[in-house]
This record gives structure tokens, sequence and C-alpha cells, in this order.
């Protein structure tokens, strides 16, 4: 497959404008602002309709002007409204972006029916073809992205403290107006430079899903920004594509089930707070208390049977666990040298007997915790302790036998080992 | 009980706000002295976080006015440093404990100058005197509560203000974390700075304070604690709001 001259400045504008949208939109996800991003799509359109019954022509510069007016329109009224408390933020957001789209799509529709206006193409601004992208938009596309990351760059000190403590920012000597301002502006003309390319409803997708998808991959903002941009040009490279190579199919669409997949992948597999992981950690605790409780239930009939070796089936009795789960566990001890396991016979090493020990001293203290400072009865304290000795770290333990001044029975006249 | 102090560092003169249409704080008017760990204390809804929003210029001031130094605040920002609520800030924003604390140094060197080795350094001793140096490359949101605390604490050492405020640095924190903040204030205090600290709880402003202001949407005392602690004026402070006074500012939310 041979690309066009066009093809290539259009992939290259798509690399301006996944790293530009993924710094502003990950500037909005950790201000935990998203929909703002949204109004400002949407309420580009009526003021590129404008832009176009007044020139008459798909005027790029025109456009610019007339989309991002109507836009800080829109976020300004946002914004004073919220201020006067008339509603609330969501009903604001809300409201505001379905009217002002609403009025763009009058104004649409009024220009389709215009006998010149037919021809203009101006209907692929809601969901965008790249195909129709000229130089002179790439060129645009180029200019304001370069100013997006001067700006983020020389200006990051004063972001990383606008974006994390605002009421800080407020003391400071320093135009934090002037950053919020900037901000929004540039989120308008950001908007604007996407039109052709990912259409105007969807660059609100351009904003917030990279963002997301970094989250699950990377723990630090400016990382986070590079593997959002990174991520938001592939998916954008590939709708582009595919819009493209096939017919009739619009690329911002494209561009944003690609981001969808991505997503998915993310949210299942991802190295933070995805479900993967999440299920892991579960299933790691889970294994970390069958373990201990595996361990101490072997103390405790060592303990009370004077012996050296326990057999499988004592163990199955003492912790009502099923024989495969118990094996599976002495293997996994075994391999960790606290246990000897073979014919189902059971000893601890002198690591496992510091281990088991470990385990019911925890339980002991625990169970001793409670009923001197919470002065729970007796028969209250077993259940509890049995979920707290897994929790009980080095630092808990020391701090308990610091406080209780080194106890040498449990509440039950047990040894506290 | 309100004691006016000659070369005062801190003038609040007729200050009265009201934001949302609600009247928080009624003619506020009280001077300090410099070097004094200060108190403003009161009960819920006094009026005490909105009293230093309002010095710091955070929130708007109705009328009345606030001079630091005998300067209007933005003459002398850069002596002066604020530690908002821990409620305030955003936490899940990821960014490290050293680079939070480096935010001090932001009134130093703007946007673009490299921290200097001196920078660093006084950074690093701000993480040493407050206990977090060993957290300093930890992000923020895996912290406790009393560690967040005392990297904002860090954060307004490394600011090396003359005129520190801080709102309601003990909520949310362990004890052993309250008395060594404390003990830093103090020591601080010691070295001639002055610092204001918003606090709730009457029994602990005892000891802590060697001045407080007394608050209840209007001032009840502004005095050294000694004499500002009569059982007089706590009843006033912490026995319901004046009535009139509730009145007025209801009448007041209806007309606007």
């Amino acid at each position: 497959m041979e690309l066009l001259p066009s093809t290539w400045y259009i992939l290259i504008s798509a690399l301006f404008l996944s790293v530009s949208s993924s710094v502003l939109g990950s500037i909005l996800f950790h201000k935990k602002q998203a929909l703002i991003g949204d109004v400002i799509t949407h309420a580009v359109l009526p003021g590129v309709c404008i832009a176009f019954l007044v020139f008459r022509e798909k005027n790029i510069f025109w456009f610019l002007v007339g989309g991002s007016s109507t836009a800080m329109l829109a976020t300004y009224i946002v914004q004073y409204l919220h201020r006067k408390k008339v509603l609330s933020e969501d009903i604001l957001l809300a409201s505001t972006l379905s009217i002002f789209f609403g009025i763009g799509v009058l104004f649409l529709s009024y220009i389709q029916q215009l006998p010149w206006g037919n021809q203009s193409g101006i209907d692929r601004f809601i969901f965008g073809q790249a195909s129709t992208l000229s130089l002179l938009d790439a060129q645009v596309i180029a200019i304001i992205s370069v100013a997006i990351l001067t700006l983020f760059i020389l200006g990051f000190r004063a972001v990383k403290i606008w974006v994390f403590d605002i009421q800080f920012a407020g003391t400071l000597n320093f135009p934090f107006k002037i950053v919020e301002a900037l901000f929004i502006v540039f989120l308008c003309l950001l908007v604007m430079t996407g039109l052709q390319s990912v259409g105007i409803v969807l660059m609100s997708a351009m904003f917030v899903l990279p963002p997301s998808i970094a989250h699950f991959w990377k723990r630090s903002f400016t990382g986070g920004i590079i593997v959002a941009g990174l991520v938001s040009f592939v998916a954008s490279a590939f709708g582009i594509m595919l819009s493209l190579l096939v017919p009739h199919i619009p690329t911002g669409p494209a561009i944003v089930v690609s981001l969808f997949g991505v997503l998915i992948v993310s949210l299942l597999l991802g190295k933070y707070n995805s479900l993967y992981s999440k299920l892991k950690a579960k299933k790691r605790h889970q294994d970390k208390i069958d373990e201990e409780h595996v361990l101490k239930s072997l103390y405790k009939l060592m303990e009370s049977i004077k012996t050296e070796t326990v057999d499988i089936f004592a163990l199955h009795k003492a912790t009502r666990m099923s024989f495969s789960r118990i094996e599976k566990i002495c293997k996994k001890l075994e391999k960790r040298k606290l246990i000897k396991f073979s014919n189902n016979k059971i000893q601890l090493t002198p690591a496992g007997k510091a281990a088991s020990k470990r385990i019911v001293r925890l339980h002991r203290l625990w169970e001793l915790y409670l009923s001197e400072y919470l002065q729970l009865p007796e028969d209250h304290l077993h259940e509890s302790a049995e979920d707290i000795e897994h929790y009980i770290t080095p630092e808990v333990e020391a701090h308990l036998l610091t406080i209780m001044n080194f106890p040498k029975k449990d509440p039950h006249q047990k040894d506290i080992p | 009980m309100i004691q006016q102090v000659e070369k005062a560092i801190l003038e609040v003169h007729d200050l009265s706000v009201r934001y949302n249409n609600k009247t928080a704080l009624w003619n506020i008017d009280f001077t300090l002295p410099s070097g004094v760990l200060a108190g403003v204390i009161g009960p819920n809804g006094a009026g005490k976080s909105t009293l230093i929003k309002a010095i710091m210029g955070l929130v708007p001031v109705h009328s009345g006015y606030v001079k630091l130094f005998g300067e209007s605040l933005s003459k002398v920002k850069q002596r002066v440093a604020y530690v908002p609520q821990k409620e305030e800030v955003n936490w899940d924003f990821p960014i490290t404990v050293q680079e939070v604390v480096e935010m001090g140094r932001f009134p130093y060197l703007g946007l673009l100058k490299k921290l200097t080795p001196q920078d660093k350094a006084i950074v690093s001793s701000a993480m040493e005197r407050v206990g977090i140096a060993p957290l300093a490359k930890r992000q923020v949101s895996e912290l406790s509560g009393g560690q967040q605390q005392r990297v904002f604490l860090a954060r307004a050492i490394a600011q090396d203000a003359d005129i520190y405020f801080m709102d309601e640095p003990f909520t949310g924190i362990d004890i052993a974390t309250e008395h060594a903040i404390v003990a830093l204030l103090k020591e601080m205090k010691e070295q001639g700075k002055t610092i204001i600290v918003v606090h709730h709880d009457l029994y602990s402003a005892y000891e802590y304070f060697d001045w407080v202001v007394l608050l209840n949407g209007y001032l009840v005392a502004s005095a050294p604690t000694e004499q500002a602690f009569t059982p007089d004026l706590l009843q006033k402070t912490y026995g319901g709001k004046l009535t009139t006074l509730t009145k007025i500012a209801h009448i007041i939310k209806q007309s606007l």
C-alpha cells in the first residue's frame, strides 16, 4: 500500500493532536473536570456554524474564532452560574452542553438546506473525516499543539501546584488566574483544530480516554501524559487509516472505538487498579490467610498433643479445609522451608516454628488487647482475633507488646509464645 | 476583651465577610503582636477558617481591610505562608512528598529557575524537621492523614516565611503527631516566626497557644491566653450564637 503525501501530513497532525490533547486531558483528568471538556466540545458547534454563515466558506481561522468564542461563552456561563449558586454544577454542565449543541445542530440543518450550504461538508465536523484535512489545517494543528506543549513545559511547576492545591496557589505571588484562563482558551482552540480529523463531539474522548488508559499503567503525572499521548496516537493512526481505506467510515468514531479497545484491555489487565490486579491481590491475601491458618493449626496441634509430627488428617480436622487445599498449601510452605512434608506427615522447621509461633502470638495478643482496652467478654474475642491476626504488622506487634507491657498470658490463660 | 497592640504584625480592621449571601464574619477588629503562637478558637461555624481565608485573600471581603507588616497582602505575599485544610487538597494527584515540599520554594524560584543546592538543603532540612525525610519519594496519596499533615508543614517551613497561617492542622491526626507538630511550632516561634493556627479544641488550646482569638461569628476576645480564658468569655464563644446576629444574617440571606 502506498501512502499519499496527504496521508503523511494527516498522520503527523494526528501525532500533534494526540500529544497536546493528552496534556490538556491529563490536567482535566487530575482536576476531576472531565465534563468541562464535554461542554467545550459541544459548544463549539454554534460558533462554527455562525462563522460559516457569515463568511460563506470553510475558513479555518474564522472557525477557530467562532468556535472558541461560543465554547468560552459556555464555560463562562457555567462558571458564573455556579458561582452564583443558582443550580448545582452537574446540572449546569449537562444543560449547557446540550443547549449549545442543540443550537448548533439547528444552525447546521439550516445551512444544509441553503443552496450553497450543502456541498460544504460542514456536517462532517461533527464526526470528523480525516481525508478532508488540508495542509493549512495541518499547519494550524501543529502551531496550536506546539504552543500548548511549550506553555506546559514552561509552566510545569505552576501547573502542578494549581492542579494539586488550588488554595495554596491562591496565596502565592503568581497569576494563577492566567494559568486557568490559558487552559480554557487552549482547550477551546484544540477542540477546534480537532474538528476535521476527529470531529468536535468526539474530541472529548481524546481528552478523557487516553489519560484514563494511562492511569492503569503509570503512576506519575508526566509518565501518564507520555503513555496517554502514545496510546492516543496509535489509536488515532489506526482510526485514520481505517477511515481512509474503507469508504463511509467516519474518523472520529473509528478512533474512539480503537481507544475503547485499549481501555478494555487496560481495565482488565492494567498494572494498577485493574480488575485483574484486584483479583490477584485478593487471591494473594486469601492465600496468606490460609497459609497462616495452617501454620497456626500446626502449632496448636503440636502444643496440645506435645508431638513434633502432625498428619494431614488431624490438620484437616483442625482447619476444616479440603485435603487438596491443605496439600497445595503444604507444598508452598515446604518450598519456603517452613515445614517438612512427606507421606502426609508434617513437621515444622525452625523457621516454620518461629512463623507459626508469631501467628499464635498475634492472635492471643489481639485477644488480650480487646479484653483489656475494649472490655469485651471472653467469648467475644476469638472471632475478631481470627481475622485481625492476619493484618498485624511487626510495628503494630511491637506497639501492642509495649502498651501491654510484654504480657505472658492471654485472656483464656493460655501462654503468649 | 480585645487587647490591641503597638507595632502589630497583623491588623484586621473592621472585617466583615459575606459569601453565598451568608454572613460569616461580623466586624472583626484585632491586632496581633509579632512572635506569638496564636490560636483562632471557636465552635463549628464560628468563621475560623473564613477568617484566615479572608486574611489570605481567598474569600472576598465585604468590608474592612487586613494589613500584614503594615502593608496590604499583595505587597508582602513572599513573607506569608498558608497551610490549607487537608480536605481541600487533591490528594489523588500523583506527586511525591519531595515535590510537594519543593513547592514551598516556588515564591523564590518562580517558573523556571532551577533549585539551587541551597534550596535543596532547605527542602531536605524541612522534611527532616517534621520527620518525613524517609518518605521523600513516596506518593502523597499513599500517606496517612498525619503524614500528609506533616508534608504540608514541611512545605510551609520550606517557604521560610515570617508569618504562618494554618487551617486546622490537627484534624484527623493521632495525638503523638499533634504533640510533635506543636513542639515544632513552638520551636519556630522561638526563631521569631509568628504562627496563627485555627483550632477547635478548647482544652488543648490553653496549653498550646500564648495568644488566642476567640471567635463566634463576631470577635469575642483577642488577648494573651491567660487573660482570654475566662468563664465569661468562653461562655460567649461556645454558648450558642447571638440571636440578633443570626436573625439579621437570615434576613440578609433572604433579601439578596
